[in-house]
């Protein structure tokens, strides 16, 4: 039914009430019984601040407990926990412990407080391996870059199969730059034409620098672009008549036409040559008979057929003409007959498009960073108010560690899945590290922040925060918005 | 250690706009437009519709002051826009009582300005009346003499399908009426000639131009004369707008009336009729000051007047700065997220400074919620909003529960730089950023995703 929500007065209500927290006592008090055979009997030890077995430890020695001359040991944590799961039974002075009374013998030391042992409590439950932090047991930066083994393997799945020997990486691990990013379509993603569709730079990813292409580009020169293929045949032809036996068309020996002389008729649409002269007998085939031509007649016959464009290029051709125009069109341009004539153009051009900057802007000590003429690409553009520089959150970090105030780690964690493998002489490197810390303190600054994550090396912190028993978990992690060109 | 994932933004299911470019300035500097804003009481406001329309449409800088974000004001009731449905128009359709509320302030408006009651009356009266339609030459006030280059009403005024024979109640071998009638959505008799021309609506338009008092046009009076820069204004302004009215009438004897309110032999039957709004309010774009800056000085494109000066760069950087005093933090942050080709929009809905959208509010939804603050070398500084982790996890369940990542931006700050380098933008070149994302670890979770983290 409907939960309550206030407090109505009514005695079914109190009645209610009531015998829900009788439940609840009934279930508390309840006795929990084991098999003693079962119970492993072990010591507290206040002056070593541990616990001793006094009977062999049972299948939690896997991933619990230590060995201290020859004598088999638990963590105070650790002991508690199997005593409340009913694994141990505590005993000091040779009377037992209660569950009460445990929580306060066992749970005084300044490394092992109660919050610390709720979220010890809260992973164990969960299947976790729960270590104590030792910082002795983080390589150094230096290590791990030795070390590149067990690196590579960690993070083997991000890395291509083959190597390509010779093309440099992109990415180091640290400075990661985020490549071929995935479109998220999101719960949508058969949403139809309509703009899914039509407008289809958006699919593009997000990308940063020019990618290193997989697909076989280029690796050995590019064959040169070969010539019109008529020539080209004919030009083998005569070599071979000439007894030469190379085919590519740059040869070792001078090419016999002046290429500086011969000019590829243009017969475009808005081009009034439609006279083709009659090819030189010499570099035609025997049985092909060369005449000249006019190609009028032709041209009023090509180009009929309207130009059918998919729904996409239609859309992008008017993104396009929005914003681009024909240069074409631009009759001062047409009025130019060669570059140099083009370039004095341009150039005038610009000099007037300086004087219309309002000076209040330009003529001063400091002038907007944007000079829309320089560049020549969105990417360029963001390039040029790009002035802020990146950070990463271990820079500068190494220095702060003489910091005694500085944030300590807590736990190593390592994952339930981990179980079967896991070897408590070397357990490896863990899933996460925790800092337990309390609700009510502030956040690190960002200053602790690259304290403990320096301290943490490569494995992810995560900061366990207890309240009255609930437990969160939040970790702050460094981030690199990705640059967005492609619209 | 791990860096946080980058999850693309999601886009929106319905997309309504296309997008135009990212910046109003283009690649290579081609048509080149300088805008102009004004500041009025510490805002930033642009006033010339093709200005906003530029800064609004490449980059969604700025928002309508009278709209939720882009300027898409009218006065048009939307019930009332339903209702008359079966009619084909663009002006705005507005109750009775709307419209005389308009009526009421453009006289108090002139009887500020020292007119007598009887001339006010007469003016407004005159100024109010019910319009036909231009196609009746008869009206002498409607005709067009004088040029007036910019068109009045909206510009895509152009299907007005009635014709008119200009009065109340005659029926013109024309036809039909100036005006609609019957509570249906279908238009009056014969109303399949919709041979009206736009041309002549802008004819009537023009003609009214410079024939009403210019007290009319509700905003000249609005403003102190310090706030007008510009000439380009005056034409568009001082266009009256028109507007059906819904009023209420007595019924005529017409006998293929639709009457809804039979009343005995009284019949009262709403009808639209076309008149001058005597008040009219513009809707500008509000620029933050962030955005504001950043089209001064990253692109160069946007030129801010107070009075009739126009600012330097380092004078609206000091300016800014008293205005609101972590000014310098928020533009660094906004610059630097502009500078990745995202589109920052002020975070106050969700009680941070900035939210990142991807191309534009239209496309994406928000990816994320940012909080700026600035430290120095040591990573530490007084914060703008210190947080506990209890106000952390609040911030994050809000921001998550909105399908966006938390994300804090640290400025940082070198610490032999000087309040006078700080005293222009140009000290952003040596100021580096930090970004992080607060993200929530869930144990339970944890167990089978092992690569998540």
């Amino acid at each position: 039914g409907q939960k309550d929500f206030l407090p109505d007065g009514s005695a079914r209500q109190a009645e209610r009430l009531r015998r829900c927290c009788e439940d609840q006592w009934r279930l508390l008090c309840e006795e929990r019984p084991e098999r003693p055979g079962n119970l492993v009997k072990a010591e507290w030890k206040p002056e070593q601040g541990i616990v001793e077995l006094k009977s062999p430890a049972g299948k939690f020695w896997h991933t619990m407990g230590f060995s201290e001359r020859g004598k088999q040991c638990l963590l105070p944590e650790e002991a508690l926990y199997l005593l409340e799961c009913g694994s141990v039974q505590l005993f000091y002075r040779d009377v037992p412990l209660s569950i009460q009374e445990a929580y306060e013998t066992l749970l005084c030391q300044e490394a092992m407080s109660l919050s610390h042992y709720q979220v010890f409590s809260h992973l164990k439950q969960l299947g976790y391996i729960v270590l104590r932090f030792d910082p002795s047991t983080v390589p150094s930066p230096y290590e791990r870059q030795l070390n590149l083994e067990s690196h590579c393997k960690s993070s083997g799945k991000h890395h291509r199969k083959r190597r390509r020997s010779s093309s440099p990486r992109l990415h180091e691990k640290k400075h990661k730059v985020y490549e071929d990013l995935p479109e998220a379509e999101g719960t949508s993603s058969k949403d139809g034409d309509d703009y899914g569709n039509s407008i289809p730079m958006d699919e593009k990813p997000l990308s940063v620098q020019p990618k290193e292409s997989d697909a076989g580009s280029a690796e050995g020169e590019s064959k040169p672009v070969p010539l019109d293929t008529g020539q080209k045949d004919s030009l083998s032809f005569s070599s071979r008549q000439a007894g030469d036996q190379k085919e590519s068309s740059t040869g070792t020996h001078a090419p016999r036409w002046d290429f500086s002389t011969i000019t590829f008729p243009n017969v475009a649409s808005d081009q009034p040559c439609t006279h083709l002269p009659s090819p030189d007998n010499k570099l035609l085939p025997e049985n092909v008979l060369g005449r000249e031509v006019d190609a009028a007649a032709w041209c009023t016959r090509i180009n009929l057929k309207q130009e059918k464009l998919s729904r996409k290029e239609r859309k992008q051709r008017e993104r396009e003409s929005r914003y681009k125009s024909s240069v074409n069109a631009d009759q001062e341009v047409r009025r130019c007959s060669n570059w140099h004539e083009y370039k004095a153009l341009m150039q005038q051009r610009r000099q007037q498009r300086v004087w219309k900057r309002p000076s209040h802007l330009w003529d001063q000590a400091v002038t907007p960073l944007l000079r829309p003429e320089e560049v020549t690409s969105p990417a360029e553009l963001l390039q040029q108010i790009s002035v802020l520089q990146p950070s990463h959150i271990l820079d500068g970090a190494s220095r702060l560690q003489e910091d005694p105030e500085a944030m300590k780690i807590d736990f190593n964690v390592y994952q339930a899945d981990a179980v079967s493998k896991f070897k408590k002489t070397n357990p490896g490197k863990p899933h996460v590290r925790m800092c337990v810390r309390s609700f009510d303190e502030q956040i690190p600054s960002l200053r602790a922040l690259k304290q403990v994550t320096y301290l943490s090396g490569d494995v992810p912190l995560v900061f366990a925060l207890v309240d009255h028993g609930e437990i969160t978990f939040y970790s702050l992690k460094d981030f690199k918005l990705p640059v967005d060109v492609n619209h | 250690m791990a860096e946080a994932v980058f999850h693309p933004p999601r886009r929106k299911r319905r997309v309504f706009e296309s997008y135009e470019a990212p910046f109003p300035v283009d690649v290579g500097g081609k048509d080149f437009r300088l805008c102009q804003a004004e500041i009025i009481n510490n805002n930033v406001i642009v006033r010339n519709p093709e200005d906003i329309e530029q800064l609004y449409n490449k980059g969604y800088f700025g928002k309508g002051i009278l709209s939720r974000s882009r300027p898409v004001f009218s006065i048009s009731d939307p019930l009332l826009e339903a209702k008359w449905r079966g009619v084909n128009t663009n002006m705005p359709i507005i109750t009775s009582q709307k419209y005389q509320r308009r009526v009421q302030w453009a006289k108090s408006v002139l009887q500020e300005q020292g007119l007598d009651d009887c001339s006010v009356t007469k003016i407004l009266e005159n100024y109010t009346k019910p319009l036909g339609l231009p196609f009746s030459r008869g009206d002498g006030a409607e005709q067009t003499g004088d040029s007036c280059t910019t068109g009045g009403p909206k510009p895509g005024n152009a299907e007005l399908s009635w014709k008119s024979a200009g009065s109340e109640g005659a029926q013109s071998p024309e036809g039909q009426n100036g005006r609609y009638e019957g509570g249906d959505a279908a238009v009056g008799p014969g109303s399949g000639s919709r041979e009206q021309e736009q041309g002549d609506s802008r004819e009537m338009a023009e003609g009214s131009c410079h024939r009403d008092p210019p007290v009319l046009c509700g905003c000249e009076v609005k403003q102190s004369p310090e706030q007008r820069a510009w000439e380009g204004m005056d034409s568009r302004e001082c266009a009256p707008e028109y507007v059906l009215v819904q009023d209420e009438e007595e019924g005529s004897s017409c006998p293929d009336d639709d009457s809804i309110h039979a009343q005995g032999n009284l019949v009262k039957k709403e009808v639209l009729v076309c008149r001058k709004n005597p008040f009219r309010i513009f809707e500008y774009l509000q620029l933050s000051l962030e955005e504001a800056f950043f089209l001064v000085y990253a692109l160069g494109c946007l030129s801010i007047y107070y009075g009739e000066e126009p600012l330097s760069i380092v004078k609206l950087w000091e300016v800014f700065s008293e205005v609101k005093p972590d000014f310098k933090t928020t533009y660094m942050a906004y610059h630097y997220f502009r500078g990745k080709g995202w589109v920052p929009k002020v975070g106050l809905k969700y009680g941070t400074d900035l939210l990142l959208y991807r191309k534009g509010p239209p496309f994406y939804h928000a990816s994320y919620s940012v909080i700026a603050e600035l430290v120095d070398d040591n990573f530490e500084g007084s914060l703008r909003r210190p947080l506990s982790w209890m106000s952390l996890s609040g911030l994050n369940r809000t921001t998550a529960n909105a399908s966006k990542e938390l994300m804090l931006c640290y400025l940082i700050r070198p610490s032999d730089m000087t309040a006078e380098e700080m005293s222009t933008p140009e000290c952003m070149k040596r100021i580096k950023v930090q970004e992080l994302i607060v993200t929530r670890w869930v144990s339970s979770r944890e167990r089978s995703e092992q690569d998540e983290f």
